[in-house]
């Protein structure tokens, strides 16, 4: 049987907005399960304009260079929340990219590279990467052909696919993963390639212990098969018959149980001289948004890989961004706050699912978040709207020990307004203050 | 109404055995509507170790709890209103129940009886009781074996370890651990027991909607009745997320929090397990908060050990000796050997007002968790489930566990010539078992090169394919275990029956196997029965020589173990017997 794909009802027309004389094409994102597809995105790539031996505008599918793809997915791939992914490509032309052996050659090649890319980013695709890929066409004559690559050691095939247009329904599953149950890192020495390295071990650890977690549902534990759809029906049904609990609680949460194993020798306990100390702390807000025929087991899927890869691409935004060397020669015990990009939501214009994109401390002209661009959202104009905070910005002033003779630095785009920020916690400290004594004096006086 | 009590028949015997005064604290566990009683610990010692090793409930399997107080006297001790102080004492730490039980003994009384009291409303009031057998209280309970390896990291001071514990032991209690029965679908989270729900208002609801028969019902109801220990082998779980989100205190972003100084820190693991007596129709709540009671118990343990002040890893040791038919959890130090803490042992042996002249809590001498799986490996104690000799006599056979080495044992060809260095090995696994020696059993290229080394022959026996005698067999057991043995010589093998009263002796003095070598062959002794009156004997042989496979049903039924008449010794041949001399202590 056919595998169904859905497209979602606005998403025909957004593609008729796209007709002109050249080759329009972008990736297809939305999320995939055993018997259907649910598109829920489209996304067109952008023609780097340096990019030598370009031939303008794009005519031939011919043209296109999978590189471009490939950068842009790698883009892309960090705003997916778990369980949505790259379904695939479309293009908006007039002649049929199917039609000649010219362009189902470049489509095969430019899809191999896809998988390709996939399959080597085991953080950002967590056991549910499909090596099928769609390939949607809209001719200009608002025909939509909709086809299944598929490749294998027998080769690469096109298949049909059944097609469906439709507006699908979406759960939101919420989770809060919390760091502070990590154990503390210790580092013998200090370096920046030896915090990328430590910083990279806490993601090894952490998604491993995720992957063999096990997922609770609203305190229960669900069997597998059972569909999404049913738990969010019956929490309605409960909350419905018992008004006192708040609207909030219609919410499907999970929690994750990671298995204790040991991590170290048991026989002996070792001890070392160290340098330094990492700890975490905080929250990751963790939301997938699962189709309507969806199951516990594809839940549990997408929620393990939404942590994994929201972790992964906020490490590797923030080990980007440690340009400066360390400053290892200080006598005194220092502290550092590493503080890497927080999440956001993302609206997207045509279905209800939200994505995500990341926002560095201190950062807050979201205009210049790469979101809008890379998904190419042009009809949501409010960049409030546009986007919804899932985690606040890190307190540096929690972390700064008032009896300890620590220095306190942190490392992010804006140390200075950490430190305002705290000198203007005290100012309002000593303006109570000094208002108390002021009435304390009036009222003894009278 | 005050509930029904059975004593198990162990704690009788126990206090029959005793002749001196004492007064000992009673340790039970409640079935419904019964007590039961099953050890009892004594109150004061002689040993001098009681500061530092205290011997309490968290020694106990969770669910067994201080119940009351036995004292034990030359007479009976007439018990209306006054109770002496120590009674009281002891009363006021039973905090499980509000009529604890006196066990009243008079070791000089004619009648020979235990008798036994409730306390309540400051009166105690006699009472029946039920001898309960050992086998009985399997029926009822099934132990929980709970495993969590608690890894820790943290500066290596005190203050930091103890924190570090206390840490997880709040974590545990606040309702983070999820317990997973090995080899099932039975999970239990915090839901399952009341009161502990940490997102109550998200979880309640679901928590009350429980299925007719819950999954541990059902799992529980599959395990058959046994007569023997039943362990269920239970993994855990942490909590990694935080719940629901709470509107008025949003969610910090991830932070990394680098603190750069010099310091020395530990890491290591522990080892937290921990028993449960649990009641076999018992439900899921009632399990979640035994588990979480057992890791507290544990945890308490530990902290009283030696990991809080010196670089020791605690190590927790199950134990069941079967003259306590119930299992006795203790904590060692994990870089001190046996022999380094043995006035530990004493202690613990004169708590439990055990002979001080068998080792009964060795770490060679734990209860054999895993042992069960490797006895499909290797049997042990081949001989038990063997019909009677036939002679009517009085048998002596071998006290205590011995494995059962055999030709090709270990993929080693040694047909024809390695029938003496089986039997040595069996020998020497009985010292093993019975945790005099943490040696593992010699492997035949190992006993040649003993023999080398003590000059007893040249190099070029290692490797070769010459036997052994008896004398070989005692100087390999002297070498490696300081293991005195007597070595009989009997010129012929009919003459082998007149040294049956000098075998029994052994056997009931020493209890050791015995390895007998003439002729050809060698063989292992582990008992001998004797008719005197119809001037009959039998030995029970146990036949290195079998070269099939570890299938019990087949060594037995073709005899490779088995009671055999005088005449199976040739007559043409002398013999040599190696009779080990058992140690002594603990």
């Amino acid at each position: 049987m056919w595998k169904t794909v859905y497209l979602e009802k606005s998403l025909k027309a957004y593609l008729k907005t796209l007709e002109s004389d050249s080759v329009v094409h972008g990736l297809l994102l939305g999320q995939n399960s055993a018997d259907s597809d649910f598109i829920v995105h489209l996304t067109r790539t952008q023609i780097p304009k340096d990019s030598p031996n370009t031939v303008y505008p794009l005519k031939q599918i011919s043209y296109i260079r999978e590189e471009w793809i490939i950068d842009h997915i790698r883009n892309v791939i960090q705003m997916l929340p778990g369980g949505m992914s790259v379904l695939g490509l479309f293009f908006v032309s007039k002649s049929d990219v199917f039609g000649n052996s010219t362009s189902v050659n470049t489509l095969k090649n430019i899809l191999l590279a896809v998988n390709k890319f996939i399959t080597q980013n085991e953080y950002y695709f967590v056991d549910s990467f499909s090596t099928q890929k769609l390939v949607l066409h809209y001719t200009n004559d608002s025909e939509l052909i909709c086809k299944r690559f598929t490749s294998s050691q027998n080769g690469c095939f096109f298949d049909p696919v059944e097609f469906v247009i439709a507006n699908t329904t979406w759960d939101r599953i919420s989770c809060f993963y919390d760091f502070e149950h990590l154990l503390p890192v210790y580092v013998k020495s200090i370096s920046n390639a030896i915090l990328h390295d430590k910083i990279m071990e806490i993601l090894k650890y952490v998604s491993k212990s995720v992957k063999e977690s096990v997922l609770v549902f609203n305190g229960e534990i669900r069997n597998s098969k059972e569909l999404i759809k049913n738990i969010k029906e019956k929490l309605n049904k409960q909350i419905s018959q018992n008004i006192s609990h708040s609207e909030s609680t219609t919410q499907i949460l999970v929690d994750l149980y990671a298995p204790c194993v040991q991590q170290f020798p048991c026989e002996s306990s070792q001890t070392s001289d160290y340098m330094a100390e990492l700890k975490c702390y905080g929250t990751l807000c963790s939301e997938v948004y699962m189709h309507d025929k969806s199951t516990v087991a594809d839940a549990v899927k997408a929620v393990k890989e939404d942590i994994i890869r929201s972790l992964y691409s906020r490490l590797i935004m923030h080990c980007n961004s440690l340009l400066e060397d360390l400053n290892t020669s200080s006598p005194d015990e220092t502290k550092i706050i590493h503080e890497p990009p927080r999440r956001i939501s993302v609206l997207l214009p045509y279905s209800k699912v939200r994505f995500t994109d990341y926002l560095f401390p201190g950062e807050e002209n979201l205009s210049t978040l790469p979101a809008r661009e890379q998904l190419d959202i042009n009809n949501i104009d409010d960049d409030r709207k546009l986007y919804e905070p899932l985690e606040v910005e890190t307190d540096a002033a929690e972390f700064y020990n008032v009896d300890s003779p620590t220095s306190l630095v942190t490392e992010s785009s804006e140390t200075r307004k950490s430190y305002l920020h705290y000198v203007y916690s005290l100012g309002v400290i000593i303006l109570v203050l000094m208002i108390a004594i002021i009435f304390q004096y009036f009222s003894s006086k009278r | 109404m005050s509930p029904k009590l059975k004593i198990l028949d162990v704690v009788v015997r126990r206090l029959k055995e005793r002749k001196s005064p004492f007064l000992g604290e009673l340790y039970g566990i409640l079935r419904n509507d019964y007590l039961i009683i099953l050890s009892f610990v004594l109150k004061y010692t002689e040993e001098q170790n009681e500061s530092k090793y205290q011997i309490s409930e968290n020694n106990f399997p969770t669910e067994v709890d201080l119940y009351g107080v036995v004292n034990c006297s030359q007479h009976l001790q007439k018990y209306e209103k006054n109770l002496p102080l120590d009674v009281k004492n002891i009363f006021q730490d039973v905090v499980v129940s509000d009529n604890p039980v006196l066990l009243n003994y008079g070791y000089l009384e004619k009648d020979n009886n235990v008798r036994a009291f409730f306390y309540k409303n400051g009166t105690a009031t006699e009472c029946s009781y039920d001898v309960l057998e050992e086998s009985e209280i399997w029926k009822l309970f099934v132990v929980i074996h709970l495993h969590i390896p608690v890894n820790f990291i943290c500066c290596n001071s005190a203050k930091n370890k103890e924190e570090f514990m206390t840490k997880f032991t709040k974590k545990i209690s606040s309702g983070s651990a999820m317990f997973h029965i090995e080899d099932s679908d039975v999970y239990l989270t915090s839901s399952n027991a009341d009161g502990m729900c940490e997102d109550q208002d998200v979880g309640d609801v679901l928590c009350k909607e429980e299925p007719a028969l819950s999954p541990l019902t059902m799992y529980l109801k599959n395990i058959p009745e046994s007569k023997t220990p039943v362990i269920i082998d239970i993994n855990t779980l942490m909590k990694t997320t935080c719940g629901k989100l709470n509107e008025n205190s949003p969610k910090r972003a991830l932070a990394i929090q680098h603190v750069t100084k010099n310091f020395e820190g530990i890491q290591g693991c522990l080892r937290l397990d921990s028993l449960i007596l649990f009641q076999r129709d018992r439900s899921e709540k009632y399990l979640y908060n035994a588990l979480v009671d057992s890791v507290c118990r544990t945890m308490r343990l530990m902290k009283r050990s030696f990991f809080l002040h010196d670089n020791i890893v605690p190590e927790i040791h199950h134990f069941y000796p079967t003259n306590l038919a119930h299992f006795v959890t203790l904590v060692y130090p994990n870089n001190v050997k046996d022999d380094d803490f043995t006035d530990t042992r004493k202690y613990v042996h004169s708590k439990f007002n055990l002979p001080c002249d068998v080792p009964l809590f060795r770490r060679n001498n734990v209860f054999a968790f895993t042992e069960k799986k490797i006895s499909v490996q290797q049997l042990m104690n081949v001989h038990e489930g063997l019909a009677p000799s036939g002679v009517n006599g009085t048998p002596s056979i071998v006290q205590g566990n011995y494995l059962y080495y055999h030709y090709t044992h270990g993929n080693t060809n040694d047909s024809g010539w390695g029938c003496a260095y089986r039997s040595l090995q069996t020998l020497f696994s009985w010292y093993k078992l019975q945790g005099w020696t943490d040696r593992k059993v010699p492997t035949l290229t190992e006993i040649q090169q003993v023999l080398v080394d003590i000059k007893d022959k040249p190099k070029t026996f290692v490797g070769s394919r010459q036997w052994i005698g008896s004398l070989e067999v005692s100087f390999v057991l002297d070498t490696l275990i300081n293991v005195t043995c007597r070595v009989l010589n009997v010129q012929q093998g009919e003459s082998v029956a007149e040294y049956s009263h000098d075998l029994a002796n052994h056997f009931k003095k020493h209890g050791t196997p015995v390895m007998i070598g003439g002729g050809v062959l060698a063989h292992t002794i582990l008992g001998v029965d004797i008719n005197d009156e119809n001037d009959v004997v039998k030995f029970l042989v146990l036949d290195p020589h079998y070269t099939g496979p570890d299938q019990l049903s087949t060594i037995q039924s073709k005899g490779w173990v088995g009671w055999k008449n005088p005449d199976f010794w040739k007559q043409d041949s002398f013999y040599n017997l190696c009779m080990p001399y058992r140690k002594i202590g603990v």
